[in-house]
Order: structure tokens, then sequence, then C-alpha cells
């Protein structure tokens, strides 16, 4: 239900009033990831073991975030929201969303994640998220997102061939 | 071709044709529904592939929302042309993408429906929900096609089916034809030899054997049957040539009496014809007045008994006719009586002549009688002369001897020597005549007197006759051989009488002999007893004995044996009295034998004690 409204949301032109509109979007395209992504099997303690979805930095999504993913499963876990001030509060998550203002931390966070099955998800797209493995995109009032298909395959993830239909896939932009 | 040999071979090939067509039909029917059936399955499984695939196309842009990517992924059907509408809606059920774009939106249904096929309007249509890769519900798929193709090939179909059974008939056609003829040849064949046998009645003939299958058993079978009816009718040709040249009335007839065969002699003797009679009841040839004899007749054949009867049946123009009847049952190859067989004789000759005869018989009877009487009375007549003659005679010849004693006595010495000789020899004579005399009466006597019947043993009379011929045979060396003889029923005076004529003729005409032999015995000839006297005596010649029996019959001069010629006759006339009969045998000079039979003699000589015979004496003589 809240998925349709928020579909309909995607044609509504871009407002500063409607920001939270395109987090609540992004706060579906983050459920979404989670349906289109698999995990290698020790990236969860238990077979319902809860999916992570971890939020760096200020939380964009208020409570849309949270109330997107109560009550879902994926595969038959459910899944759990954690917020991180800084890099250094990453604990286990699957899925990172990594706010506009912690961008340029992107070399520590990627270096507290190194060689864990973390799906890496930039709010935006420049030189200093292109490493990360998944990146939003603002095209003309739309939201799309990018996906860098190296970086998945360095974190042992495999993308449905279904998101890649929908995504960008782009070659990982050169780190300025 | 003749129409009868067309018959069986259409039948074959309509046989042949109608089960060809019923086979194909059912076949091509049952391969066109199984086709059809087929094709539709195939259809729908097409349309649900590529219901899959596109669902699985659009999982994500249904999930990221991207109508675009949806409307571009739903075009991708372009190339299937059966497909001619599509849709997506979101997994509120609302209309998404749409499929071919330029279609209003109100050309689809206005929300999702369940999972599913359904064929309605000559169009397929199809709902697949669609799943993200943890199976959350993102959409629903909506897929129209158009059964158009599905159709075409219905249509074509009967054209096909038209092609296939025209090809097959026709080859069916021919090879029917072509083998129908292994059938239907032997039968035709068959069918012609039946039709000559009955046509021409020609047995002779045999049907062509054209296979080792049922038909050429069947063949044999008839071939066989053939010889069977031809030897049958060869036998019956016989048979009948047999009846019909009969002169008896040969006539068949059912257990009720209907007539089933008359023949010529009974178309003769009843002057009814074959026509006439055959299926009549056999009551027409019977006579009023024996009104249940054929009922009984009938029961008798029925009951198995083979009988004659002599009775009378009536010609057609009503005259009775005496017949000899012979009737046997009938039966059939179970034993089972069916019939009834007559065969009739005209015996009216035969009867007639059989009357004629007892007629005859009559008159000659008659006649018989007559002269018997007459003969009676003449004998009688001349036994009561001879009788009256020889009474009479006896007191003249009394008074002659009477008184030529008293001559000689009171007169002996007045006569001279010669006279007293010739009163000798008269009062021999008169001695002579008065035996004579007596004799005669004694013969008259035998013939005339009463007869008694008393069981009489024949040894005490011989015994008794030896006795009483003591004077004659004093001072003579005779041996008397006499065997145990059967006590008979008979006059023991008459039969004393046999015995002392033969005895006293045995003992005078074995005078001569120095030691006579005189045998009394019995003996079986000619499968009867008889008892003979047998003596060493001198016999007579054979070519007389005709004449030994007759009264004054003598074989030998007075001067050498003494006798009146009366004895034998005596004996003959008591021995026939006594139902028997007399002969003898004899050759001159070598003795002779009487044989006589008695009636009742064999009953007695069974008798053990009796039945002995003795040996001939003299053992170079040949007695017969």
């Amino acid at each position: 239900m809240f998925l349709a409204s928020l579909l309909v949301a995607l044609i509504v032109p871009q407002a500063k009033a409607q920001v939270s509109r395109e987090y609540q979007l992004k706060a579906v395209f983050l459920y979404n990831f989670a349906q289109f992504t698999q995990w290698p099997t020790n990236a969860f303690a238990g077979p319902s073991a809860p999916i992570v979805i971890g939020v760096l930095g200020p939380n964009p999504f208020g409570p849309s975030l949270e109330d997107t993913v109560r009550g879902e499963t994926v595969d038959g876990r459910p899944l759990v929201v954690e917020f991180y001030r800084r890099a250094e509060e990453i604990k286990t998550c699957h899925i990172l969303f990594i706010g506009q203002s912690e961008i340029r931390h992107m070399d520590e966070i990627l270096k507290s994640i190194k060689g864990k099955p973390v799906l890496t998800v930039a709010d935006v797209d420049n030189s200093l998220t292109a490493r990360a493995i998944i990146r939003f995109v603002m095209e003309n009032n739309k939201i799309h997102f990018r996906i860098n298909q190296d970086a998945a395959r360095a974190a042992n993830l495999v993308l449905s061939s279904r998101l890649l239909r929908v995504a960008d896939v782009a070659p990982p932009r050169k780190a300025p | 071709m003749k129409p009868r040999e067309l018959s069986i071979k259409r039948k074959i090939m309509t046989v042949t044709m109608v089960t060809t067509v019923i086979v194909l039909t059912v076949a091509v029917a049952a391969f066109m529904a199984y086709d059809l059936a087929a094709f539709r399955e195939s259809m729908r499984r097409n349309l649900g592939t590529i219901a899959v695939v596109t669902a699985e196309n659009c999982t994500a842009a249904l999930a990221f929302g991207n109508e675009k990517d949806a409307s571009e992924t739903l075009s991708y059907l372009q190339p299937e042309p059966q497909i001619v509408s599509a849709a997506l809606y979101d997994s509120t059920g609302k209309l998404f993408a749409r499929y071919p774009t330029n279609l209003p939106p109100g050309a689809f249904p206005a929300k999702a429906g369940t999972d599913g096929y359904h064929f309605a309007g000559g169009h397929l249509f199809l709902s697949q929900s669609i799943r993200s890769d943890s199976k959350n519900l993102v959409g629903t798929l909506y897929l129209e096609s158009d059964l158009r193709y599905f159709y075409q090939r219905v249509k074509i179909y009967p054209a096909i089916a038209a092609l296939i059974m025209l090809g097959s008939l026709i080859v069916a056609l021919v090879l029917s034809n072509r083998l129908q003829k292994r059938i239907s040849d032997p039968i035709v064949a068959l069918a012609a030899t039946a039709r000559q046998v009955s046509e021409r009645r020609d047995y002779s003939v045999r049907a062509p054997r054209l296979g080792p299958d049922e038909l050429g058993v069947l063949t044999d079978a008839f071939n066989e049957m053939l010889t069977r009816i031809e030897q049958h009718a060869i036998t019956s040709a016989f048979l009948s040539a047999i009846v019909e040249s009969s002169d008896d009335a040969i006539i068949g007839k059912d257990l009720t009496g209907r007539v089933v065969s008359w023949n010529t002699g009974a178309e003769r003797i009843f002057g009814f014809t074959a026509a006439e009679m055959v299926g009549a009841s056999i009551e027409r040839i019977l006579s009023r007045d024996r009104p249940d004899e054929e009922r009984r007749i009938l029961e008798n054949a029925r009951r198995g008994e083979n009988r004659l009867y002599e009775t009378v049946r009536m010609t057609k123009d009503g005259r009775p006719v005496d017949l000899s009847l012979a009737v046997s049952p009938i039966r059939d190859a179970h034993g089972v009586i069916v019939g009834v067989s007559s065969i009739a004789r005209d015996i009216s000759e035969r009867k007639r002549a059989e009357e004629q005869i007892l007629r005859l018989n009559a008159d000659l009877e008659h006649r018989v009688q007559i002269r018997t009487a007459e003969l009676t009375a003449a004998n009688q007549e001349l036994e009561a002369f001879t009788y009256s003659v020889a009474h009479d005679l006896r007191a003249p010849l009394r008074h002659i001897d009477a008184f030529t004693r008293i001559l000689q006595e009171d007169f002996a010495g007045s006569f001279p020597p010669d006279a007293s000789k010739l009163l000798e020899t008269i009062r021999r004579g008169s001695e002579n005549m008065s035996r004579l005399v007596n004799d005669l009466l004694n013969l008259a006597h035998v013939g005339r007197q009463e007869m008694k019947h008393k069981q009489t043993s024949l040894n005490a009379l011989i015994t008794e006759v030896i006795t009483e011929l003591k004077r004659e045979t004093a001072g003579r060396d005779i041996e008397w051989r006499v065997a145990e003889l059967p006590v008979v029923e008979g006059d023991p005076g008459l039969l004393k009488q046999v015995f002392t004529n033969l005895l006293s003729n045995s003992v005078k005409y074995t005078r001569p002999r120095q030691k006579a032999v005189i045998e009394i015995a019995t003996r079986a000839m000619n499968d009867e007893t008889v008892i003979f006297v047998r003596d060493n005596g001198v016999g007579f010649n054979m070519k007389y004995a005709d004449k030994l029996f007759g009264v004054f019959q003598r074989l030998h001069r007075a001067e050498e044996f003494e006798g009146t010629g009366v004895g034998l006759a005596i004996v003959d006339r008591v021995v026939k009295r006594h139902g028997g009969h007399i002969w003898a045998e004899s050759e001159v000079d070598k003795g002779a034998t009487f044989y006589f039979t008695l009636a009742g003699l064999d009953e007695h000589a069974k008798h053990p004690a009796s039945s002995r015979n003795t040996p001939g004496f003299g053992s170079g003589r040949n007695w017969k």
C-alpha cells in the first residue's frame, strides 16, 4: 500500500517540501534492493537472522525507512534499521546507506567494511561515490540508480539480473 | 458374372469398405481431437512461457515503478502476432503498463485478475502474478492471445480428413477387391457346384478345393457328402427298382397310418395310384368289417414286432382282396421306430386253390367212405360166408371120420388089406380137412374177435408156447435162445397165437437139422424196435416172400412139411391188429428170420432191461 502511494509520488516534481518524498522513495528502493540481492550464507548468524540496513550519518528518511521495512520479510528474514553517526560505529550490517554528509569519509567507510558482504548505497553519484556498489541518480525528477558490478563482486554479493535491467550499469568512475 | 456370385462378393466388399470407413473415421476423429487438444495445450503452455518470461523481465520495473522499462519489456511481445494485448498491474491491482500502447486503457480489464487462464470468444486470456526474488508480490501480468491460428488449423482438418479418407478408401477398394476373391472364389465355386447338383441332380460333380482353411474343410465336407449321396442314390435306385419290380404291394406308412410310399405292386393290387395314396390315410383300403385290425397292426409294429397276417383289404373299385401281410417297423438312424412297412401279397388265387382242394378232399373223403363201407360190407359177407361154410363143413366131416373109424374097428377082419389102406387114407384126408376147417375158423375168429388190452409179458407167453410144443420137440436136439423181451400191451390170447405159429414153424422147418437153434430177441431197425424169430432151418426162396402171409399159400409140399397154409395168415392178422407189421428174410437152406413190430413196442423197448440186443448165432453167417 505504501509502495503504491510512494510510486505515485515518483512523477511528482521535486520541491523542497518534498525532499522527504524523495527519501520516502529511496527507503522503498532500499527495501527493494534487499529483495534483489543475494548475500553469502555466512553473512548471517542463522537462517532467520535479520537483514540489517545501516544508515550512516544523519537520518534523511525520518520514520519512513523503518515504516517501510516493518513487518516485511525477505527470504524469511526480517529487516532491521540501524543508524550510525560515524564510520567507526558501523557494526554488522548488510545494506549500508551512505548519506550525503558522509561521502567525504568514503575511504574510511570502505576500509571499515572491507572484505565484508555489505551492499553499499551512496545517496549521490559523484567521483567519490563511484566505489559504492549502488548510487542514486536524479534524472528528470526521477530517481535512478547506477550499479558498480566490480564493487558488488568484490563484496561477494550477487545482484539479480532483474535489478540490473532497471539500473544504469556503469563502469566505476575514476576516483579523484 | 451371375447375380448370386455378385452378392457374396458385394457383401464382402461392403463389409470391408464399411469397416474401413468406420475405422478411418474413428481414427481420424481421434487423431484430430488429440491433435487439437495437444495444439490448444501447447498454445496455452506457449502463452504461459511467454508470460513467465515477460513477468520475469518486468519484476524489477514493477518493483522500482519503472513504467518506461515495463512498457519496453511488454513491447518485446511484438514478434508474437497471436498476442493481441498485454498489460501490467501493480501490487495493488492498478493498471501500470500496457501493450500495444496505442490501445486505450479502457480496452484492458480495470483490475488485475487472479492467476490462471480461460478461453473466451476465440481468445485465450491469462493472468500471471509477478513476484520478486524473495517471492513478494510486485504485480500482475495480463495477456490476451488470439486463437485464430487454432481455428485456422481446425478449419483445414476436414479437408485433410477427406483427403485421407478418399486415399484410404481407394486403397481399401483395390485391396479388398483383390483379397475378397480368396474368400468368395471358393464359396462361389461351392455355390456353383451346389446349384449344379440341385438343378441337374448330378451327384458326380465335385467342388474344387481352393485352400486349406475352413472353406477348404467345408468344400471337403461337401464333396464327401456328395460321395455319400451318390452311393446312397445308387443304393436307393437299386432298392426302389427292387421295390418297384415286386409283384407284392410294398407300402410305407408313418405311425399314424398315413401312406408315405406306394409301389407299382400296390397300384396293381389296390387300383389306387401312388399319387392318390401318398399322404392319404391307409384307411382307404381297409375293409369295413375289420374295424380294429389296422390299429392293432400299427400297435404291434410300434412295439417293434415283425408280424405276418392274413387279412382282407378293399380295392379302389370296392372289391375285397385276400392278402398276406408282412408288417415290420421302420427305424431311423437312432433305432427309433418312425414308421411301418407292409408287404402285401395277393393270395386270392391261393385261397381259391385252397378252397378247391378242401372241396376235393371232402369229396374224396366221401367217396372213400362209401367205398370203405362197400368193401367192409363185402368183406363181412365173405367172412360170414367162409365162417358158415367152415362151420357147416365140420358136421359132415365128423360123420365121415366117425363112420370110417367104426368101419375100421367093427369090420377090421372082413376087409381085404387094400380096403383097410383106403379107409386109412379117407380118415387121414378127413382129419386134414378138419384141421383146415378149424384153422379157417380160427382165422375168421382172429379177424372178428373183440381185442383185449392187457399188460402181457412176452417171455411168459414164449415159455408157455415152448412147453406146449413138447410133443413135437420130443426126441429132438433144439437150442432155445430166448432173450429178455418187453412187457407189451395187447391181447394175450392173440399174441400167443403169433408165437405158437412162428415157433412151431421153426420147429417144423428145422426138422432136417441135427441140432436146431431157435432164437427169439429184439433189435433196433430203422429207428424202431423189432422182435424177431430166427431159426437155422431149411429157409425159403425170397422170390416167394410176398406170398408167405397169404391164406393157403404154401412154399413146401405137404409130403415134406405138413401144414394148412393158414398159420402165417393168422400171425399177419394179429400183428396188424396190434398196430404192427411183419416180414421175413431167408435163403434156401440157410434158415429164416421173421421180424415183426407192435404198436407201443418202442416205449417198452426203452426199458433198460429189454434193450439188450442179442448177437446173431453161427458166427460165419451174415444176418440182415
